[in-house]
């Protein structure tokens, strides 16, 4: 069984004759433990793709199980609460809460989940020294560089374990330097035991990841692998 | 997340602008401050009519003549004649010359002088500081003595005692005999402190003063008051052939209309109070929807982090409920301040704070942030985490 499994996803903006199709009959399953990277221009429909895997949109039809949950009649609170426990989000512009430290915003998800005071404080301390911001916990997102704040985000989207770790061109606010630690760091993530899928306009960035879904006009045109699909492994998580 | 962790973070979400949270809350703070002061103000005004009410005593009842010539005189001697019957504990008829030259020595100064009887000390709920009060023999021989009130006494001896010495009243000499303790209170104008008090047949004679004006009545208890009304008022009617010319006012009935007219002043007062709290709620509704457009991107931020429509609704309802509440105990501070600063500015007004209107005007701040808030929060925590993260 995938870690994510769509089928026949289609997905359109507006009603009637002027209704747009963004996605047409998608059908995708990604392996636990793989690292995908789903690449096509812009309108290519991967950030619908992206919303959709993300738990932020609905399709207009189609099936989506993600770890063994099918999502088709859940909830605003249901989809609110496996975003939380399920999917750890990596934004192009990081999406740190510019009034928080980034201590407070590493443990937002864990507020959310009803994690008490003292144990989600060293929670996001330690998975904020494992990522090398450990002097850095009581500054200001307005304090960090791009580089930093984008492992702070890193460290949110990790906070609560989650089974796929979503990445929206994680590198794209990033100079080819920080960008190329970045990616590193997703590498190694992978590597830990994570399943990681990647939306991104730029082949070379591509590269980096076990599988390439190129994705156009609404659909998969190309489906390629760079490296074997991981064995089956018992996830860990990268501070354990 | 704990309610202390909520406040804390809604306070510092609200002191991000502190210009605008201060303009926000300026309507529930003038609305709140408004409301302890004007009710701390009538409290003070009914405190103040009811101490005069029990200084009086209960049983008071006044007559005033308000006719001319013989068909509505009133004998001394028959009106005392009442005071056997049991509803009656005493009577005080009264002449007044008002504005009296009074000379003592070298000092010379206006005061009111009232002719009575010996009733009305105990009447008035007076007391004797020096000497004595009239008695019935003064009447009786037409003695010219005269009672001080005790602001009358400092003017013209200061702080001697002034038994014993001869004053000039209007050209008669009168022998002061007693000086009464101070009373403060005055009623119907009349103050007990600035009036000289001589027997009633001297003042008619030596001023020829004619017919009693007012008499000043106790009924034999409270009970007694209505009985004592009715037999005064059949009295007067049978007397004079007609009930005009002559009232019966009843102190108690009196001083319950003054507070039932000053209850319903204050409390129209307060109605307008809560209109600005009412307004203040509007206006911090109105900043919350701001800062809910404002922060479309954060609310998409922690949607896509997983908070629930409860979290958010919890988020920015509080924030809302401490902009209220922050502006009530800011206005209950200033209120209290008014308040005590009030009878600075004016000394005619008493104030009279007190815990339980200031718990209320809390609470009702919150309440109007809760109301107020219930819909940008509600907004806020329907707004689709795609829509709001893709706000910019």
């Amino acid at each position: 069984m995938g870690m994510i499994e769509l089928t026949d996803i289609c997905k359109s903006y507006g009603r009637g004759p002027e209704s747009v199709q963004v996605l047409k009959n998608v059908s995708l399953t990604v392996t636990r433990g793989d690292f995908v990277a789903i690449v096509g221009p812009s309108g290519s429909g991967k950030s619908t793709l992206m919303n959709l895997i993300g738990l932020l949109d609905t399709p207009t039809s189609g099936t989506y199980v993600l770890d063994g949950v099918a999502t088709q009649h859940l909830s605003d609170n249901q989809l609110a609460e496996l975003r939380n426990r399920k999917i750890g989000f990596i934004f192009q512009q990081f999406n740190l809460l510019p009034r928080l430290t980034a201590l407070e915003n590493v443990e937002l998800p864990l507020i959310y989940a009803g994690v008490g005071k003292s144990e989600r404080k060293e929670r996001a301390k330690r998975l904020l020294e494992s990522l090398g911001l450990g002097e850095r916990i009581r500054h200001m997102p307005n304090q960090l560089s791009g580089g930093q704040q984008q492992r702070v985000a890193i460290a949110r989207a990790l906070a609560l374990s989650p089974s796929l770790l979503l990445a929206d061109e994680p590198t794209g606010a990033l100079d080819s330097k920080t960008g190329a630690e970045v990616l590193e760091l997703m590498i190694r993530l992978n590597e830990q035991g994570n399943t990681i899928v990647l939306i991104t306009h730029d082949p070379n960035i591509a590269e980096h990841a076990r599988r390439i879904v190129s994705i156009r006009d609404g659909q998969i045109v190309d489906d390629r692998r760079n490296a074997p699909e991981p064995e089956p492994v018992a996830k860990r998580v990268m501070h354990a | 997340m704990n309610a202390l962790e909520l406040v804390a973070m809604a306070m510092r979400a609200i002191m991000g602008n502190p210009l605008r949270t201060l303009l926000t809350m300026l309507g529930v703070i003038i609305g709140v401050a408004s409301v302890v002061t004007l009710v701390s103000i009538g409290r003070g005004t009914t405190a103040k009519i009811e101490e005069q009410y029990e200084n009086l005593g209960t049983n008071l009842l006044v007559v005033n003549l308000m006719g001319n010539g013989r068909a509505t005189q009133l004998d001394y001697d028959e009106l005392m004649e009442l005071e056997l019957l049991p509803e009656f504990e005493a009577i005080s008829p009264t002449v007044v010359r008002g504005n009296a030259n009074v000379k003592f020595e070298k000092t010379t100064e206006t005061f009111n002088v009232v002719g009575t009887n010996d009733r009305y000390i105990s009447i008035m709920k007076a007391e004797i500081e020096r000497g004595r009060f009239i008695v019935p023999a003064d009447s009786e021989f037409r003695n010219t003595v005269a009672v001080l009130g005790s602001e009358v006494a400092q003017t013209l001896f200061g702080n001697a005692n002034p038994v014993g010495q001869q004053i000039n009243i209007d050209g008669i000499v009168f022998t002061v005999v007693g000086k009464l303790k101070e009373k403060g209170s005055n009623i119907g104008g009349t103050s007990v402190d600035s009036s000289i008090f001589v027997p009633l047949k001297t003042a008619q004679r030596a001023y020829r003063l004619g017919g009693i004006r007012t008499t000043y009545i106790e009924a034999a208890d409270e009970n007694m008051v209505e009985t004592a009304e009715s037999t005064i008022t059949q009295f007067l009617t049978y007397k004079f052939k007609s009930s005009d010319g002559f009232r019966v006012l009843n102190q108690s009935e009196l001083l319950n209309a003054r507070k039932t007219a000053s209850n319903t002043l204050t409390n129209q007062l307060i109605s307008v109070a809560c209109i600005s709290l009412l307004v203040g709620g509007i206006g911090i509704m109105n900043i919350m929807l701001v800062t809910v457009s404002e922060r479309t991107r954060e609310i998409g931020i922690r949607k896509s982090i997983g908070a629930k429509r409860r979290h958010i609704l919890t988020q920015f309802l509080t924030e809302a409920v401490v902009l209220s509440g922050l502006g009530g105990l800011l206005g209950l501070a200033l209120g209290i301040a008014v308040s005590m600063c009030w009878p600075l500015f004016n000394p005619q007004q008493t104030t009279r704070l007190s815990l339980d209107i200031g718990v209320y005007a809390f609470l009702f701040s919150l309440l109007v942030g809760v109301v107020f808030g219930l819909y940008p929060a509600n907004k806020a925590a329907r707004l689709r985490p795609i829509d709001a993260l893709r706000f910019d």
